[in-house]
């Protein structure tokens, strides 16, 4: 059981006798206390910090009980203070004025000791338990800042991994990405698997968190340690690029599913190049449609869905085969950018992007990026940062 | 001894003191009635008034004289009633007096 908390009682009173009547009695029950003979008295000894239950009469010179309780509840204290006024029979009326002016109780003039105890024993009972939830608010602000230090630094890692803005073979590869105020769980990177193919995929870890950047960490790691993988299944297909595609999603989705204990899922498009022919093969797996924009500025969204990575233990993937011709752009992309809404919740949507897209067809990969986020910043307008992560992911057959 | 005794023994000191500072707040009473008679329209001598009147009222009834706290209640209402005047009469003011003199009576007349 706790230890009873300590009261430091400030009497008020212009009257010594009752002064020191009460501190008699409040002394009895180990409080320690300290008195004012007037309400500025009793305020500048309040300034002074510790005290937690104050016991003014009301009729007092130069500051009366009444003034002195609101000008207690106006100041901000290191815990809560907790006043009994005295009063007496011809004051009943003004009891409504003294709750209002933030009096906790009333104690009866003239004083019976019985009532006075009663009083106090209220008091402590709410003390104690402003005190617990004080001590509450302090460990739940502590753990607060303690989750805000790790989603930061679960954010910071997050950018780390990013790759570099790179051309590989002859593709040029770009991105745009903000994260969101919270760590997010988007994730993309491309690498060469050998001298003709490439690997290249965005993910989006459901939800938001340290788990969320955990599982796009991992997602990181087993897909770029696959390189060799790719390149076998790819030999295995007779050079088939969407099978190759198809088995390695399978595959992830399977890896995925043996994680116990979670409720994560992730969305996905996964694509593998033929870097001499320009041949693509994309999977998707519950992701946005990657964004076909060839030289002439014809526009073509690619698959029709596909499900979730970690949904179903023996989910099938479909891939979709494009050729990319000199000058043809594909874009990856996160449903931050599709969803991302405006002051009034109305979303950026699909269409919107897509006329960026070919807007900006003579602009360079990483001025799309730029005007992108600037184009999304604008719709956010004064609904601020954006409430998920951010990404594109663009590609650039040369 | 403990505490409750600690206390009963405190607060029958206590009682002892008031008793022997009666004559001398009833003095400050009756200087402050004076003060008002000679300035009757100044607020701030009747809430001198009133405050010793209450203060009276309320800590007699806490030493336990419950007569004498309710006898001081009577005369400090009809004080904070008058408080509404913009000045008192010579009626309103012998009418305090006489019920401050009639408290005295009833306190010496209860005292060995």
């Amino acid at each position: 059981m706790d230890s009873p908390l300590p009261i430091y009682a400030l009497l008020v009173d212009d009257d010594p006798m009752i002064l020191a009547l009460l501190a008699a009695f409040l002394e009895s029950k180990g409080y320690s206390v300290i008195e004012a003979h007037d309400g500025q008295a009793a305020l500048a000894l309040i300034a002074q910090g510790g005290i937690n239950l104050v016991i003014t009469d009301w009729v007092m010179p130069r500051m009366d009980g009444l003034d002195l309780c609101r000008a207690i509840r106006m100041q901000q204290h290191s815990s809560y203070v907790y006043l009994i006024m005295l009063t007496s029979n011809s004051q009943e009326d003004g009891l409504v004025t003294a709750m209002q002016a933030g009096v906790d109780d009333f104690l009866g003039k003239p004083l019976k000791p019985a009532e006075l105890g009663a009083r106090l024993h209220a008091a402590e009972r709410v003390l104690a338990l402003e005190a617990r939830l004080e001590n509450h608010n302090r460990k739940l602000a502590n753990a607060y800042e303690q989750l805000s230090r790790e989603l930061e630094l679960a954010k910071a890692m997050q950018l780390a991994m990013l790759p570099d803005r790179a051309n590989l073979g002859r593709i040029r590869f770009d991105w745009m990405f903000e994260a969101s105020s919270y760590v997010g769980g988007d994730m993309f990177d491309y690498f060469s698997i050998d001298e003709r193919y490439l690997c290249f995929y965005v993910i989006d870890v459901s939800g938001h968190g340290v788990s969320a950047a955990m599982m796009a960490f991992s997602a990181q790691h087993l897909l770029l340690s696959s390189a060799q993988q790719i390149a076998k299944t790819i030999a295995r297909q007779g050079g088939d690029l969407g099978s190759a595609a198809e088995a390695m999603v399978a595959g992830y989705n399977r890896h995925f599913m043996k994680l116990k204990d979670t409720s994560l899922y992730l969305t996905m498009i996964y694509g593998l190049i033929d870097v001499a022919s320009g041949k693509v093969a994309l999977v998707q797996a519950g992701h946005p449609p990657p964004i076909l924009v060839n030289p002439c500025g014809a526009v073509t969204p690619i698959g029709d869905g596909g499900l979730p990575v970690g949904i179903l233990h023996n989910a099938a993937y479909e891939a979709h085969l494009v050729e990319l011709t000199p000058g043809s752009r594909l874009f990856l992309y996160s449903d931050g950018i599709t969803d991302c809404s405006d002051g009034t919740g109305k979303e950026f949507g699909q269409q919107r992007l897509q006329e960026i897209l070919v807007h900006q067809q003579r602009a360079s990969l990483a001025e799309v990026g730029v005007n992108l986020g600037q184009a999304l910043l604008g719709w956010r307008g004064d609904a601020g940062a954006f409430n998920d992560d951010v990404t594109l992911l663009c590609l650039e057959y040369c | 001894m403990n505490v409750n005794q600690v206390f009963v023994n405190k607060f029958n000191q206590l009682k002892r003191d008031f008793s022997a500072q009666l004559p001398m707040r009833l003095k400050a009473i009756d200087d402050s009635l004076q003060a008002c008679k000679e300035q009757p329209a100044d607020e701030v001598r009747r809430q001198d008034l009133y405050r010793l009147l209450h203060s009276l009222g309320g800590t007699a009834g806490s030493f336990g004289f419950a007569q004498l706290g309710l006898d001081a209640r009577i005369i400090e209402s009809e004080v904070a009633a008058l408080a509404q005047c913009s000045s008192w009469s010579e009626q309103e003011m012998a009418h305090i007096a006489d019920a401050l003199a009639l408290l005295k009576q009833h306190i010496f007349a209860r005292q060995p």
